[in-house]
């Protein structure tokens, strides 16, 4: 089930500066939104508010997963991980360990979904071979499930990383620079399969990224962010090509 | 037939060696603990409560405590005497002849030879090396300081040669290639870049003779280990108790003055990827490039230390009358040596030397695993908030060694593979909480903060998270405790704990001294095997 996020006046305090300032913003349910914007501008930390990874210090987040608006921070532990689980977010470093095996790495997207006795299944067998094998196909990793995560270089685990985010079921995906380990060729070749994808499934999508040439009509906004703050926010058609605001 | 992958098969067969082991343990037991046994037990630690307290006794005990820290300090210091030469012709960086080209044939066959003797020295336990001795210098500690140097020198031997090799390549072969002698390269090009890494091992060798030493008499070579047997043969339980809390306070005192903290560090140099980042107790190897301040810190109070267990120590031999008549039994090395040539064993002995290997090799194996199943929730609720219970708990099982459990258990449990088999559990409960809990500590990004914001459950995220960055250190730990433990499980028997130590033993006690030497042989070959074993699933699970 798609996501709707509703942000009123969200803030994020950091250490030096705040990271996030008066963000106010909806996403509706199954829209397909890039999020652009120079390093620090705070990309990260708006997904890891959509995510619920980091409570807002000002403002609220409203998350609906067709069940009602709901403040993800005031729910129980057990909504809470619900929620979680219909949006997930794909870090840029990811914590893989090092000596999982690709594919149950890939796998691992699966486990918000997993039962008991699923969840023990995984660490005997990976399900779903078909689905991890075609993902990690479309990411240039064919034929590596078995290989031993440590043995990737940075780039493919980041592949794996991304992998893993589509296999699993969540009404939202947040993606931070998914494409920031790809040659330019691939990136728009993946950026493609993963947005197709999420329009055939009806998921919402929040992907930050640097490839502004990428950014066309199959987003339905471009959020872009400087210093914390939203500074535009409009469909593609309103940016050149080139990632330059018209 | 369509091929299985060996990461298949390999839980299979530990699952059905563990099974197999189990089954051995119990075919060999005398039978379970009636109400008879447990009455007796009941008995005998009830009366634990006083401990012996009357001044004749306590002053045997500081002696015999002194005794113990003797043949620890000089038995370190023999084995360092013996064990360093070897590690430098061991070692394969100060080769001269392998500067800018492969090792030439003589110069590599030298360094095989020197590492075979290293090897075939640490391959003996130290308790069959007293064993051995005992018969050659008579009761008392020289017998001890003997079979701690030979043992200690095997090792020292193999960590210091593999510790020299870690250090870069690229330095010592530039001096080596400018003309440097090989002396000049290790002093002022070798040593400096891993001096604090030999010297906190070579303080956790002192460490470990100590805990050695204080069993080494309950075959006859002095020390605390003496008087335990002594007391436990007249049954005076009162005894037993003050002998196992000084033994136990001992053997923790050394655990707080020996600054390498060496505990969590496993086995020597091979744990490479964890030697930087987990930090000691007391963080001696942190500074990776190896000039190590803190051990320059630390070296003054050392040597000061050392000259303080050095007076101890001498003072220990009040009781020889001279030198000379000290030096005698080496005069009767050759004869001692030849009474054991050639090893020969009955073909009628060949299924109890065949019973014995396979039960020494269950009751290391099973209590090691015993071992980690205890351990592993012990350190999770070490973690959680039990610290000071906990550790103190998993102190007293690491305190008291293998051989000491082994004779206190075996007044519940009989004799019999049992017996070994818990008593390793125990001790290595002990200490494999300890190592289990610092690698936990030590783990920063535990991986499972990712998985729970994304809706894994706290189960799932710990067990995909936070167990697979974890899973590595504690194989190698265990893997470690296994190496140690087959040479525990070797020797158990000669106090009536099940293994080849009973057929030692026997063959001993009935002057069948070539028989001893097959028996001794096949001890080296389970050990070596054992090794090679863990050698082999380190580098699949550990590297």
């Amino acid at each position: 089930m798609a996501v709707r996020f509703t942000l009123d006046g969200v803030g994020v305090v950091g250490q030096a500066r705040d990271r996030l300032t008066g963000i106010d913003l909806v996403v509706a349910a199954g829209e397909r939104v890039a999020l652009i914007g120079d390093s620090g501008a705070g990309k990260s930390s708006l997904l890891s508010v959509l995510g619920t990874a980091e409570r807002p210090s000002t403002g609220q987040l409203l998350i609906d997963a067709g069940n009602g608006a709901r403040d993800p921070w005031r729910q129980r532990a057990g909504a809470l991980q619900a929620l979680r689980a219909n949006t997930y977010r794909a870090l840029q470093v990811p914590a893989l360990a090092p000596h999982q095996r690709v594919g149950t790495a890939v796998a691992c997207g699966l486990l918000p979904t997993l039962g008991t006795g699923a969840t023990l299944g995984l660490l005997w067998r990976v399900p779903r071979r078909a689905d991890i094998e075609h993902w990690l196909e479309a990411l240039g990793l064919a034929g590596r499930a078995d290989e031993r995560v440590d043995r990737l270089s940075g780039g493919e685990r980041q592949r794996v990383s991304l992998a893993a985010a589509m296999l699993s079921r969540s009404g939202a995906l947040l993606l931070d620079e998914p494409l920031a380990a790809l040659d330019p060729a691939r990136a728009s070749a993946v950026l493609d399969r993963v947005l197709e994808t999420v329009r055939k499934d009806g998921r919402t999508l929040v992907c930050a990224l640097h490839q502004h040439a990428l950014i066309d009509a199959r987003f339905d906004r471009v959020v872009r962010l400087g210093s914390g703050r939203i500074l535009d926010d409009a469909a593609p058609s309103g940016f050149l090509r080139g990632g330059v605001p018209a | 037939m369509k091929a299985v992958p060996l990461r298949r098969l390999l839980p299979a067969s530990i699952v059905l060696g563990v099974a197999v082991s189990t089954v051995q343990v119990l075919a060999g037991t005398t039978g379970w603990p009636d109400a008879r046994a447990l009455g007796a037990t009941l008995d005998w630690f009830g009366d634990f409560w006083p401990p012996a307290t009357d001044p004749d006794f306590l002053w045997r005990v500081v002696l015999a405590a002194q005794a113990t820290v003797a043949m620890a300090t000089l038995g370190t210091l023999g084995a360092h005497l013996l064990g360093v030469p070897l590690a430098l012709l061991g070692n394969a960086r100060l080769s001269l002849s392998a500067v800018g080209r492969p090792m030439g044939l003589v110069a590599r066959l030298a360094r095989l030879l020197v590492r075979a003797v290293a090897l075939l020295l640490r391959s003996v336990p130290e308790l069959v090396w007293a064993l051995l001795l005992v018969r050659l210098t008579g009761l008392g500690p020289t017998a001890g300081i003997l079979a701690i140097t030979l043992g200690g020198a095997g090792l020292v031997a193999k960590v210091h040669a593999e510790t020299l090799e870690s250090v870069a390549r690229a330095p010592i072969d530039a001096a080596l290639a400018n003309g440097a002698g090989r002396w000049q390269a290790l002093v002022f090009h070798a040593l400096p870049r891993c001096r604090s890494e030999l010297l906190s091992y070579s303080t956790y060798r002192w460490e470990c003779a100590l805990r050695t030493s204080a069993v080494l008499g309950v075959v006859g070579a002095g020390g605390l280990g003496q008087e335990l047997d002594l007391s436990l043969r007249f049954f005076a339980s009162d005894q037993v108790a003050t002998l196992l809390v000084t033994m136990v306070l001992l053997v923790l005192v050394a655990d707080w003055l020996g600054p390498a903290g060496a505990y969590p560090r496993g086995r020597g140099q091979r744990n490479k990827q964890e030697g930087g980042r987990q930090p000691g107790r007391r963080q001696l190897h942190g500074n990776g490039n190896g000039y190590g301040h803190s051990s320059r810190r630390r070296a003054r109070p050392m040597v000061w230390l050392l000259i303080g267990l050095l007076v101890v120590s001498s003072e220990a031999f009040r009781g020889v009358p001279s030198w000379e008549s000290a030096a005698a039994p080496l005069a009767r090395l050759g004869d001692f040596i030849g009474d054991f040539l050639p090893p020969r064993i009955d073909a009628t002995r060949w299924p109890a030397l065949w019973q014995a290997v396979r039960e020494t090799l269950a009751m290391s194996l099973l209590g090691v695993v015993l071992a980690a199943l205890l351990a592993l929730p012990l350190a999770l609720a070490a973690r959680g908030g039990l610290r000071r219970p906990i550790g103190l708990l998993s102190s007293v099982m690491r305190a008291v060694p293998e051989l000491v459990w082994a004779l206190l258990l075996i007044i519940t449990f009989g004799l019999g593979p049992l017996t070994g088999c818990l008593a390793i559990a125990v001790h290595n409960t002990g200490v494999l909480t300890r190592l289990f809990r610092s690698s936990m500590d030590a783990l920063i990004d535990d991986g499972g903060a990712a998985l729970r914001t994304n809706g894994v459950s706290a189960s799932g995220a710990w067990l995909f998270g936070t167990w697979p960055r974890i899973a590595p250190r504690l194989s190698s730990h265990l893997l470690y405790r296994w190496e140690h433990a087959i040479r525990a499980a070797a020797v158990l028997g000669v106090v009536g704990a099940g293994g080849l130590g009973q057929s030692l033993h026997v063959s001993l006690g009935l002057f069948r001294l070539p028989e001893a030497a097959g028996t001794i042989a096949a001890m080296i070959a389970l050990v070596m095997l054992v090794d090679l074993i863990s050698f082999a699933l380190r580098r699949r699970w550990v590297d």
